[in-house]
């Protein structure tokens, strides 16, 4: 480990600014621990010496999860760590589907506190607010300054998470996060939280200490045909729209019988084609994708829609969707107020890159463009992303679908 | 407007409300069907640039493979030319020496030794003739072969070259006729030292495979602009299954090798295809096993001038 650069001025030390980021991304479906020894080495090697305070590591499900760690924990001995299972990993370099991505940070200027809240199929809210309280906890006993999250991607009621951390940080608290995926199987998500792997659970990071962000979320879809109101639902249960099942409306625009849409997940075919919700404060309408249809004809989503709602089908298309993304990393950039960028969290919907297919780096590379060439830059596609709307600070959190989410934190 | 782009006009909102609705539905679905034909289409692409790939790189292997063969090749008959030349010549040292050795010691030699220098000669004489085929044949693959294009008197030469082998001929009591066409120039263009070769690659051949007091001819033939030589013997035959090989590299009939119990090494028609065809000719035969060959090459009649 080096020492700080620090340089005597004038007999005075003066220690300078210091946030570094390194970011590594391997392939190895031989050996799953060493993808993750050789990510990890790749990542630290960006240090220049430094000893990083945390770990962000998103990867394949084609890999064994314990093993990933395995490999982190050997790379990184007494260094945080926390990440989770993805439907694509992203870096500076690439847009992966069955890889190992890994972000080292090292800072002398924040200070990073990991917490975990279990059971979010049983009670999101306050497996959210568990996640919270325990950052608090270990940051001793006060709030951070920025709440990241990574919840799991399958379980439980995306929105609750979202609400039950937001009861313990304070309704506009800024908090930013993805949700874990498992590349497009819609079976079992993991998350990392320091030596476990957990499924079912919620990740929380605090970050306390001198430093700037920026946030930038937009998705980019459109609402097509009549507004319609959802007149049953029951958690992340849609169960009737007009009057009828749910799954009336995918029929009916789809052209499809409900069978061809409950025998795989719906998410499959629907991905591209989610549910959209009117909220104030936003241009845009929050997105909740549709996962899985029961012969009920009812939907499970990834986070409930209230009974009253008024909702249309979206529809997306595939250069908004990049504009969207650059309005994303412009707005992110803007809230540094003109800082350095350190290093990108990028958490982007899963369903942005079954609308973009072949351009699906195409937008990775433009946001990473607009911050800053040479910035690192990590992330993953995810089942879900929490923030606020359009990434506005000192605005309420909530659960997104179908979003370019980016965290930039600078100077 | 409707389909027919006329303007259409509604009688209620309802009706409107109903239209626009189905305009959606239309939308939502020509959208749905596109992008599974463009997720179909993109993959079929990105299956294409993967077999590029493959294709691209087994052709960089095989290029490279390629490049290693050849280098060993051109190793190979290095090699073979080398060690060629320097046999060649202690071998020729032996047999002057040999022969100097069998004049002086003249009849004062009692028989058994007489026949032990004449065999070691005839042995140095055999290893000559390899290590000669052998170099002709690196020759040829290298490509430095040179050919001397002369007129020569076809009979003289045809009666020349038989004569090399009077003694064999003699010793098995073979009836050997020769022959050549009334109607042949009394010049003909050709290289002398090549055909010569060939000549005798064949006549060998003949005589080594057929039995004594058996037949062999030789005859020299003139027939449409070209001039057919053609050597016939009551020998061993070739096999029929073996018959696609015989001009190949090292290459011998079974029955010849177990005949003359594997002396040769399978050049001599190697050597002689590749010199009829450097003369614009072509070298084939006939062959009946257990009853004889009939081997035949032509090259172009060209007379001096």
């Amino acid at each position: 480990m080096a020492e700080k650069v620090e340089r005597p001025i004038n007999n005075i030390f003066i220690k300078n600014i210091m946030i570094k980021a390194g970011v590594g991304i391997k392939r190895n479906l031989e050996n799953h621990e060493q993808a993750a020894i050789d990510a990890s080495r790749e990542a630290a090697a960006q240090l220049e010496g430094m000893r990083p305070q945390i770990v962000f590591a998103f990867s394949s499900i084609k890999y064994n999860q314990e093993e990933v760690l395995a490999g982190l924990k050997k790379s990184f001995p007494d260094v945080q760590i926390v990440g989770g299972s993805a439907a694509g990993e992203i870096t500076s370099s690439e847009t992966a589907f069955d890889a190992v991505n890994v972000m080292a940070v090292a800072s002398d200027q924040i200070s990073f506190s990991v917490g975990c809240g279990l059971g979010v199929s049983k009670n999101s809210f306050e497996t959210g607010a568990e996640a919270a309280r325990s950052v608090i906890q270990n940051n001793g006993g006060k709030k951070p300054d920025l709440f990241i999250m990574i919840p799991d991607g399958m379980t439980g009621n995306g929105a609750d998470i979202v609400d039950g951390a937001k009861s313990i940080l304070g309704e506009n608290f800024p908090i930013i996060g993805g949700s874990s995926g498992d590349d497009y199987r819609f079976q079992k998500t993991y998350e990392y939280c320091q030596d476990k792997v957990l499924t079912d659970a919620v990740i929380g990071i605090g970050l306390s200490g001198k430093f700037s962000y920026g946030f930038g979320i937009r998705h980019g879809w459109e609402p097509v045909g009549l507004p319609l109101k959802v007149t049953k639902a029951e958690g992340t249960l849609l169960k009737e729209i007009n009057n009828e099942p749910a799954l009336k409306v995918y029929e009916d625009y789809f052209g499809k019988e409900a069978s061809e849409l409950t025998k795989e997940p719906l998410a499959r075919m629907a991905y591209t084609y989610p549910i959209g919700v009117e909220v104030e404060g936003s241009d845009e309408l929050l997105i909740r994708d549709p996962v899985i249809a029961n012969e009920k004809g009812e939907i499970s989503m990834a986070a409930a829609i209230p009974e009253g709602a008024v909702v249309r089908l979206m529809i997306g298309d595939r250069d908004k969707a990049i504009n969207a993304a650059k309005w994303a990393a412009e707005t992110a950039k803007s809230q540094l107020d003109g800082r350095q960028p350190r290093f990108i969290l990028m958490f982007n919907c899963m369903a942005r890159n079954k609308l973009l297919g072949v351009r699906c780096s195409e937008e990775n590379q433009l946001a990473q463009s607009v911050i800053g060439q040479g910035v690192p830059m990590s992330g993953f596609y995810t089942y879900g992303e929490q923030g606020p709307l359009l990434g506005r600070k000192n605005s309420p959190a909530h659960f997104h679908n179908e979003t370019m989410t980016l965290l930039v934190v600078g100077e | 407007m409707n389909d027919s782009g006329k303007t259409q006009f509604f009688d209620s909102p309802e009706e409107q409300i109903a239209e626009l609705n189905r305009i959606a539905k239309t939308l939502v679905r020509r959208d749905l069907e596109l992008s599974q034909v463009r997720a179909k289409q993109e993959e079929q692409i990105a299956e294409l640039e993967q077999t590029a790939r493959i294709l691209v790189r087994r052709d960089a292997e095989l290029t490279t493979a390629k490049e290693r063969l050849e280098r060993l090749n051109a190793e190979k008959s290095e090699f073979l030319s080398i060690v060629a030349h320097q046999l060649r010549t202690p071998l020729t040292g032996i047999k002057w020496s040999l022969a100097a050795v069998q004049r002086s010691l003249g009849e004062k030699v009692a028989e058994k030794e007489k026949e032990l220098i004449l065999q070691s000669l005839a042995s140095t004489e055999r290893m000559i003739a390899l290590v000669n085929d052998f170099l002709n044949v690196v020759r040829i693959e290298e490509g430095r072969i040179t050919y001397v294009f002369q007129p020569h008197n076809i009979r003289k030469f045809v009666k020349e070259t038989a004569e090399m082998f009077a003694k064999s001929i003699e010793e098995k009591n073979i009836d050997f006729g020769l022959s050549v066409d009334d109607k042949a120039p009394e010049e003909i263009v050709f290289d002398d030292e090549k055909i010569t070769i060939v000549l005798q690659n064949l006549l060998e051949n003949a005589i080594k495979f057929t039995p004594p007091k058996e037949k062999i001819s030789l005859s020299v033939r003139c027939r449409e602009g070209k001039i057919l030589f053609a050597i016939s013997d009551n020998g061993i035959g070739i096999p029929e299954d073996e018959r696609d090989k015989i001009f190949r590299k090292f290459s011998m009939a079974s029955n010849a090798i177990m005949y003359e119990g594997g002396k040769g090494i399978g050049l001599g028609l190697y050597l002689s295809k590749n010199i009829v065809e450097a003369h614009g000719g072509e070298i084939n035969f006939t062959s009946e096993e257990g009853k004889g060959s009939v081997f035949y090459f032509s090259i172009p009649l060209k007379t001096g001038a």
